[in-house]
């Protein structure tokens, strides 16, 4: 969070920081009233004066594992048709099965749950942008929890240090100079690593993929046990020349990074000009991409080059 | 794609994801790999790389136009459906085709998720997948299990999972074949065999010994739907940390 709620930095409008970072992130397809997409979760219609009971409930046992998916969404729907009820959001569908529901209530809640009060429903799996569509989806779908628009708090809330952005790109750049291709990054975590393009070697040799070799020999030297278990690029920024390819952005994913800055986009990357991997609904992770708009002069390449 | 299931096994009992392959040029293996994540602290070790570099490590031409030459003429049989990476990797590669088991819901790159063997970027390649697809869906229960018991927040998910419904597969999403009956879609077999009817244990000497408790991890197929009557092992992943220690 800038530090005194100073905004003057963020350019809302286009997704950039400082005038020199650019949000890469899919287009706002939700500001559209066209449908949103949807997730379906359990749905629970119960009595007023359970919910606290309910409640209880959902917080020890499901909310660990659905995260914050669900924090977009009204927990609760009052349903007047006769006796009053509320309709209860507990989990998404795909964690918990029916029979698994029905016995957490019973054994830590003493509920019977009766078979037509456990339903699914469909609910929009992200914020909308604006306050309308929000109310729109609420009236067809489910009540939206807004907090304004997600994209914009999320660019307050993004904690950059750009001297030290510009410093780490620099550093980047030095390590360019003599090598055959311009692919090289650098990663900033609990260990530090420049890794150079070896697809002269081994045609899968990209600096990213290499380097996530060289953490991870790193971090195996330093960890005791097998099951000290943090994923490998957790809390780590990336620095890197050229958008990577589908697969290195794909391995990215899979060590679960937190940040990618990139200074040229490519044809065959797997961000901005295919898949947007950073930020892909349906994957398990998704991390923070920008591309950094400063003129860094960088070779024009092949466009068939993967990086 | 039995073989790759028995190195699947091998897998499941090194404590590692049950996700494996081997590649074949000639109707003959030239490699083997399997999930090493784990081990390795390295989330990108899946067993299409550990296979690849394998033969790589056999080239001693390592011209661009030589491995793709070579790659080629390589079919890879792959237990689960080769992720975004790895499908991205194979195309780099020029592989010459791709046979996977079940597809893979999370990440699929032929199919489920992308299409990344046929995309516009770069050379396509060909992907069929469904090959004994509930055993290989089989092997990564059993794995889920032992997950589950060592996870913080206990759940509820037990040994039944294994008994679980096999839903059908979403044939849609991938590349349709007729490679293998001719009509269409079922490409695994169809009616009623045990495992061992269709991979003996002479095939699996290429990947090692022969562990004959492997056939005792899958239930037989009856009439074209899996036969839970038969009582297969479980592996205690529990027991065995203790005894590694
Ligand atoms: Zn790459
Ligand atoms: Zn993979």
């Amino acid at each position: 969070m800038s530090k005194s709620g100073d905004t003057s930095h963020i350019d809302f409008e286009n997704g950039v920081l400082y005038g020199k970072l650019k949000q890469i992130r899919q287009q706002d397809k939700q500001i559209s009233k066209t449908k949103p997409d949807l997730m379906s979760v359990w749905c629970y219609r119960i009595k007023p004066q359970d919910s606290k009971k309910v409640l209880a409930v959902v917080n020890s046992h499901f909310s660990p594992i659905d995260g914050e998916q669900l924090l977009h969404v009204k927990r609760f729907q009052k349903i007047t048709d006769g006796e009053v009820k509320l309709d209860m959001l507990l989990c998404l569908y795909k964690s918990f099965g029916r029979d698994d529901i029905v016995s957490i209530f019973h054994e830590h809640g003493s509920m019977t749950i009766e078979d037509g009060d456990l339903r699914v429903v469909d609910v929009p799996s992200d914020s909308p942008s604006t306050r309308e569509v929000a109310l729109a989806w609420g009236a067809e779908f489910w009540p939206i929890a807004w907090k304004g628009n997600p994209n914009h708090q999320f660019l307050k809330k993004v904690d950059i240090d750009i001297e030290e952005v510009q410093q780490n790109i620099n550093q980047l750049l030095a390590n360019l100079e003599g090598k055959a291709l311009p692919f090289v990054t650098l990663f900033d975590g609990s260990h530090r690593v420049i890794s150079h393009d070896c697809r002269t070697d081994h045609p899968l040799h990209h600096s990213v993929m290499r380097g996530i070799q060289m953490v991870a020999d790193q971090e195996k030297e330093i960890r005791t046990t097998a099951t000290d278990g943090n994923y490998l690029l957790n809390k780590y920024t990336i620095y890197t020349t050229y958008e990577p390819c589908v697969m290195c952005c794909m391995a990215l994913v899979h060590s679960r990074i937190d940040r990618v800055i990139y200074l040229q986009p490519l044809p065959t990357g797997g961000f901005e000009s295919n898949y947007q991997l950073g930020a892909r609904d349906g994957l398990n992770w998704k991390f923070e991409v920008w591309r950094w708009l400063s003129d860094p002069q960088l070779p024009p390449l092949d466009n068939k080059l993967n990086a | 794609m039995g073989i790759a299931l028995y190195v699947a096994y091998q897998a499941l009992m090194a404590n590692e994801t049950p996700v494996a392959c081997i590649l074949v040029k000639d109707d003959k293996v030239i490699s083997i790999g399997s999930n090493l994540t784990n081990d390795s602290l390295n989330g990108t070790r899946h067993a299409e790389f550990i296979a690849i570099d394998s033969v790589l490590d056999g080239l001693k031409d390592r011209k661009p136009e030589t491995i793709r030459e070579e790659f080629q003429k390589l079919t890879l049989y792959v237990t689960v459906e080769p992720c975004i990476m790895c499908a991205s990797a194979l195309k780099q590669l020029g592989i010459g085709k791709v046979i996977f088991g079940c597809g893979n819901d999370r990440f699929g790159g032929n199919g489920t998720v992308l299409n990344v063997h046929r995309d516009n970027i770069g050379e396509t390649y060909k992907s069929y997948g469904g090959i004994l697809r509930c055993e290989s869906i089989q092997l990564l229960r059993n794995f889920y299990i032992q997950e589950n018991d060592s996870a913080p927040i206990p759940q509820v998910k037990k040994n039944k999972d294994l008994l679980k419904p096999y839903p059908p597969m979403e044939w849609d999403l991938y590349d349709k074949v007729d490679l293998f009956d001719g009509k269409g879609r079922e490409v695994a077999p169809g009616g009623s065999y045990k495992l061992i009817d269709l991979v003996q244990p002479e095939d699996l000497k290429v990947a090692g010994d022969v562990d004959m408790e492997f056939y005792d991890y899958f239930y037989d197929i009856k009439d074209g739907e899996v036969d839970f009557n038969k009582a297969v092992k479980i592996v205690d992943g529990k027991r065995r940390r203790v005894n590694e220690e």
